[in-house]
């Protein structure tokens, strides 16, 4: 365990990132491929369902 | 109501060989896009038509957009063409070829196994993805383009 005193842990990085490290030149979103890269493959299909049944339970409500 | 999870569940159980291609591909490879349909690639030949036919029968399947609600029969699955179908586990779209005539035997080693719910699958890799959304060229491909790049852009940094 560190015992390094962190005195605002709530504070933003010392270094936030650019713009150019959260978008790419084609205006995609870095950090949601980040996210996304990140979970596992089960995860990443859990989402892919829960977004087609809330598309789907969206149209029913119509 | 859609339940991914069972129905590739249910197509390996079958021991149907397919492979997952277009949206759901790019997104079960990390790629944030959305999709309203899912895509399977699958083999066309008699042994598997009839492990398919009978992954179908379990999903309940029915060509979409018939009011008559009919079953698919094996000379449907035998063409190149798509198949609609509505399954008990949501939409299914079935491809017995994509982009210009390829087959399953032309892209499966263009694949990657992914363990998905307890099951092994297999997609349609991020690279090829890019290269036949380039080749296609249609409005809908050329959209989604930047997204997969980046996609793979990122896995190739870490």
């Amino acid at each position: 365990m560190s015992d390094a005193f962190d005195p605002d842990p709530g504070a933003p990085p010392a270094s936030a990132p650019t713009e150019a490290e959260q978008v790419d030149a084609n205006g995609v979103d870095l950090t949601l491929v980040r996210h996304t890269l990140s979970l596992s493959p089960t995860e990443r299909l859990k989402a892919v369902e829960n977004y087609l049944n809330a598309v789907s339970t969206v149209r029913v409500v119509r | 109501m859609f339940d991914l999870s069972r129905l590739f569940q249910i197509l390996c159980t079958h021991r149907v060989e397919f492979m997952i291609v277009g949206g759901v591909a790019a997104a079960l490879q990390g790629a944030p896009v959305l999709t309203l349909d899912v895509d399977i690639l699958y083999r066309v030949e008699e042994a598997n038509l009839v492990r398919l036919k009978g992954a179908l029968e379990e999903l309940n399947a029915i060509v979409r957009g018939d009011a008559r609600s009919l079953p698919l029969d094996e000379d449907q699955l035998r063409t190149k063409g798509h198949q609609l179908t509505s399954t008990d586990a949501g939409p299914l779209d079935l491809l017995g070829s994509i982009h210009d005539g390829l087959r399953y035997e032309d892209l499966i080693e263009s694949t990657q196994a992914l363990e998905v719910v307890k099951v092994s699958v297999r997609v349609l890799s991020l690279e090829r993805l890019i290269e036949l959304k380039r080749e296609l060229g249609r409005p809908k491909d050329v959209a989604m383009l930047p997204v997969l790049e980046a996609t793979l852009r990122e896995r190739q940094r870490r």
